[in-house]
Formats: C-alpha cells, structure tokens, sequence
C-alpha cells in the first residue's frame, strides 16, 4: 500500500514548518501526512516543531491587531461626502436647450477681406504683447516647491500601478 | 426582485459604488477595514500611521470605483496591494521616532517584573521583524496578520507562490536567529 507522500528529511521539515507554521491542521494535506509520519521518529524534527511552536506563540501576540475603533469606520464612512464622485453627469434633452444667440453682422465681400486681415494684425499684436510680457517676468526657478504644472498633470505612479 | 446590498458579492457592490451608492462603500469597508488595518499596522509599526493609510486606501476605493474591471481581479487583493504599496511608501519615507512608537505606558497595577519582561520580549519581536526586509515584512503581516493564505498572499504581491514561500522561509529563518535567547 502506497503512503501518497515522499518521506521528509530534516531541512525539508524544517522548509516546510517556515511555510505554513506550526499548526499541522494549516498544511497541505500530503504534505501534513508526511510531517506527521516524520514526527513520530525524528528527534530533531520534533525539536524543530517545539521552536516552531515557540516562535508562533511569539508570533501571535505582536502580529494579533484590535479591530479598526468606530472613529476610524466612521472616518472612512465619511470619504464619499468629502470627495463627492464624478459620476456622468445628467444631460438635458435638446429640446430643453435655449437657442443660442446668433451675430448677425452683414457684411459685403471686401469688408470681409479688411476685417479678415484686420482680425489678424490685432491677433498678432496680442500674441507679441503676451510674449513680451512673459519674456520680462521673473521665470520660476528649478528648485521652486509649487510647480503648478506638476500639479495639476501628474498622475502618481503608485495609482497607475494599483489600476493594472 | 433587487436583492439586499449586504447580500452582493465586492465585483457587484463595486458596481454600486461606481454609481455613487454611498451605502455600498459602506458594506464593503466593513467587509475589509480589519484586515487592511491589521496588514498595515503589521508592516508600518503604528497605529495612527496605519489608520491613515487604511483611510487613502479606502479614498482609492471610492474615487477609482468607476475604473474597476469587474472579473480581472479580486477587490480585496488589490485593496491589500494597495495598503501594502502605501505602507512600504511610508517607510521609505525619513521621518522622525513618533510618540507611538516609544511604546505604551505599563500598568501600574499589573505585576512589575512580569510587564518588564512582556515589555522586553514584545520589543524583541517587533525590532526582530522591523529589521526584515520590507517584501518580508509585506509576506509576513498579509499570511499572519492579514490570515490571507499563500495563494492570496501572493496574488496581493504581484508574485508566484513559490516566491511567496521563499519570503516566509527567509522570515522565519531570520526571526529564528534573532529570537532564539526567547524561544527557549
């Protein structure tokens, strides 16, 4: 009749005891059948069970936590109404929209043109007045706390990560 | 006929939460907050510190519900992930000995002797495991502290079970060395 189990030498116990602990009831189920077939002969074995037991003993009591207290549940109860979701927002069927306001400025082939041209020179001045001015301000130095930039585009890794 | 919220498995209360169902968010911060709680003080060594870590991880919960892919994961295991990325992120951070962290104040009732020596063998354990390498103490408080089996546990670090069990055999390993004057 066949055992189903390989019989175990003292490290390999000694593997498995760092495994799945001290308590038998917790380990594979062949496993379990060899350490206990192991057990019975084995003085070192049954030395390296007694530490094993020690250690869990140990073990327990610092790796046991009291429950979360009901400030903590209350705190975190409270998450959704301090940052309230983005849930798709409700759209109004297009019916209800008001029509919107129209220019209507008549205008004759050649006025286009001049305003066209017009609209373009005003555009540029704009364009050189900014730049201008930007060019004058003091530029953020590298070493400045609040990019602003950063701010507001960064995505934290660890958030892309926990996503995957 | 709509079935209780308290009776829906996480994939389906996830789906609620998606939706901004506050109740939902509820039911499954009682489903997790203890163990997250018990992982996170395991790995950071501090109530307060882990407490708030258990508070952004929930805050993830909340605000990336409408992200979750039903079916590709385990709720709970990226919750754990998440409580262990948080945590490992905390240490790595330089910060200064807190209050907490000096221990707690003994009973003056109890028997003296006996407090000194709990006291001593308390502080023995937590310097022995503190002083593992984090992806041990990670394995450690999610199989002791979190219960959560090698397969989970596993699955929480992203990792096989074969290397799962190459962390709890080093652990142990270590923990054996560096507590042997307490194990008699």
């Amino acid at each position: 009749m066949t055992t189903g189990y390989t019989p175990l030498t003292t490290p390999q116990f000694q593997d498995l005891l760092d495994i799945h602990g001290s308590n038998l009831e917790h380990w594979p189920e062949l496993d379990r059948k060899a350490a206990e077939a192991f057990l019975q002969n084995s003085a070192p074995g049954q030395e390296a069970m007694r530490r094993a037991e020690a250690l869990d003993r140990l073990l327990a009591v610092e790796m046991t936590v009291q429950p979360a207290s009901r400030m903590l549940r209350d705190r975190v109860r409270a998450l959704p109404l301090q940052h309230p979701m983005n849930v798709v927002p409700f759209r109004a069927p297009a019916k209800w929209a008001a029509p919107r306001a129209r220019l209507h400025v008549p205008l004759l082939i050649g006025e286009q043109l001049w305003a066209t041209g017009a609209a373009a020179a005003v555009a540029a001045g704009l364009l050189g007045l900014v730049l201008g001015i930007g060019g004058l301000a003091q530029r953020p130095s590298p070493d400045d706390p609040l990019n602003i930039s950063e701010l507001v585009f960064a995505v934290p890794d660890t958030v892309q990560q926990d996503m995957q | 006929m709509k079935l209780p919220l308290g009776n829906l498995n996480d994939d389906e209360l996830m789906a609620h939460v998606a939706l901004g169902n506050k109740d939902a968010f509820a039911i499954l911060m009682e489903r997790h907050i203890d163990r997250s709680l018990a992982i996170a003080q395991r790995i950071v060594h501090n109530r307060s510190d882990a407490e708030d870590i258990v508070q952004e991880a929930f805050l993830k919960v909340w605000t990336w519900a409408s992200h979750w892919r039903s079916g590709e994961a385990k709720l709970s295991t990226w919750l754990y992930r998440v409580t262990v990325n948080l945590c490992l992120d905390l240490k790595r951070r330089p910060t200064m000995e807190t209050l907490a962290a000096a221990g707690e104040i003994p009973d003056p009732a109890a028997n003296a002797q006996t407090l000194v020596e709990r006291q001593q063998t308390d502080s023995a354990v937590v310097a022995a495991i503190a002083a593992l390498p984090e992806r041990q103490q990670a394995a450690f408080a999610l199989c002791y502290s979190g219960n959560l089996t090698n397969i989970e546990a596993a699955e929480t670090l992203a990792i096989s079970v074969g290397a799962l069990e190459a962390l709890l055999v080093r652990a142990r390993r270590s923990l054996r060395e560096r507590l042997k004057d307490k194990l008699g």
